[in-house]
């Protein structure tokens, strides 16, 4: 049997008490049945693999995309995700969901000018990348953007008037890709989108 | 690593290359496999008979070379190489499927929904090489010419490259700079000793004109080739997206930390010289 001990606690594996634990667990298992199981061996080899065990694992690029967000999201169409204005040109909206493509809507004719670079909004994502196959050609035609469409605003930032600062900085690096996992299959906005655990 | 043909293979006793008893193939000798022997580089010039054995196995040219080429990872840039922090700089996106060039089906771990999806694992290795080439041209006081269309990170790269004291050209390519450069600059020119490519499409879809010129040139190029793009004509491949800002400014800092370390050691052998 192996103990999953954490930090602190790790000390307590080579007190004596602890040793002589292991040593009579090991004399009561032993018997006919002993047999079938592994021979402990050296105290050292139990204490090199529960070390190896509570040891940060190193994920591999499968693991960590397996686990990803992206690969949670499935099918794109439909899908409602947050995202973050990257930058404004007038009324168009270049936001940024987390994924390759930056998705491009227009701003509402409606309190418009809330929507402000670095505002959070709340986006119902239908395409990942907006490419077709035109006829005539042997590869598709690509837009270099996402396709979505803009539900409301989630979190307004005021501007501030700081010149360009959107092209320089990459705000979501960190924390990757920003979109709740919920399927939302009916209505128009999930339940609490806000509430919503960011990875 | 290929395995040499055996009549390339350096002999136990030290003997010449090119002898008749291993043309012949002797039996009983035993062959040296070539990953473990790490001999210590040859002081003299290979002459013109192994200069074209080289030229379709270079690896019997290597223990010419000088002393930083005989390792791998000469700067020690693989502990900066983290799969984690390549993940969240989004670059294992690639283009959808109906994009995708066959040409760069070998870099790709697959294909989600249409999605094709890097593998960080190749990318790591490959940018790990190229990497290290920039440091040695660093070190070596070689040009280096930044190269990019995307509209988003042009701004970055000309940055990068300026800090670095090194070039970037964002803008419209003049056909002919580096092929016809004495026409369009003028006598003597110095041409860039090496140019790394951020993205290989321009705007409109095509491959950059620079990546054909600087392989007629002989210049060694760096090329961060997405998914749709054509990697031919490329020295250093680096199969990585370079689309998104995230994942071109990661790059950038790379780059950046490559040609400083390649710099301070030009500077320390300067410094030592003295």
């Amino acid at each position: 049997m192996i103990v999953r001990i954490q930090g602190p606690c790790r000390a307590m594996m080579v007190s004596s008490s602890f040793r002589r634990l292991c040593l009579s667990r090991h004399q009561a298992n032993s018997g006919p049945e002993a047999k079938n199981q592994t021979d402990p061996g050296s105290f050292d080899d139990f204490v090199d693999t529960l070390k190896a065990s509570t040891a940060a694992k190193h994920q591999t690029f499968a693991e960590m995309f397996r686990h990803s967000k992206f690969a949670q999201l499935g099918d794109f169409d439909g899908r409602m995700v947050t995202g973050k204005i990257v930058h404004r040109v007038a009324d168009d909206l270049y936001i940024d969901v987390g994924l390759k493509f930056n998705a491009v809507c227009k701003a509402p004719a409606q309190d418009g000018d809330d929507y402000t670079v670095g505002s959070r909004v709340l986006l119902r994502l239908h395409a990942y990348e907006l490419s077709e196959r035109f006829l005539g050609s042997k590869k598709d035609l690509t837009l270099l953007e996402a396709d979505a469409t803009l539900v409301r605003l989630l979190r307004f930032k005021k501007r501030v008037d700081k010149g360009d600062e959107t092209t320089a900085k990459d705000s979501t690096t960190r924390r990757g890709p920003t979109f709740p996992v919920s399927q939302a299959t009916t209505g128009e906005a999930p339940a609490n989108p806000i509430d919503i655990p960011r990875t | 690593m290929q395995k040499l043909p055996h009549y390339l293979i350096r002999g136990q006793l030290g003997a010449r290359l090119f002898s008749t008893t291993r043309l012949l193939g002797a039996v009983g000798k035993t062959r040296i496999d070539q990953q473990t022997v790490k001999e210590a580089p040859v002081r003299s010039i290979p002459g013109p008979d192994l200069l074209e054995k080289g030229t379709v196995h270079p690896e019997i040219l290597r223990k010419y070379s000088s002393e930083e080429l005989q390792v791998d990872d000469h700067f020690k840039l693989e502990p900066l190489l983290d799969i984690r922090e390549m993940f969240e700089a989004r670059l294992h996106y690639g283009h959808k499927v109906g994009t995708l060039n066959d040409n760069m089906k070998w870099a790709l771990y697959g294909e989600r929904l249409g999605v094709c999806v890097f593998d960080l694992e190749l990318t790591k290795q490959y940018l790990l090489r190229a990497l290290n080439f920039v440091a040695h041209v660093a070190s070596r006081g070689g040009i280096i010419l930044f190269v990019t269309t995307n509209r988003e990170t042009m701004i970055n790269v000309e940055q990068t490259a300026t800090k670095l004291g090194e070039y970037a050209h964002c803008r419209r390519w003049q056909s002919g700079t580096l092929t016809n450069s004495a026409e369009l600059v003028g006598t003597p020119i110095r041409l860039p000793d090496t140019i790394i490519f951020l993205s290989t499409i321009t705007s409109l879809g095509d491959p950059h004109p620079a990546i054909k010129e600087a392989a007629k040139m002989a210049i060694p190029t760096v090329g961060v080739v997405d998914s749709n793009a054509d990697p031919a004509y490329l020295t250093y491949l680096i199969p990585a997206n370079d689309d998104t800002v995230q994942s071109v400014n990661y790059l950038l800092r790379l780059f950046n930390e490559a040609i400083v370390r390649g710099k301070s050691l030009r500077q320390k052998a300067k410094n030592r010289d003295f």
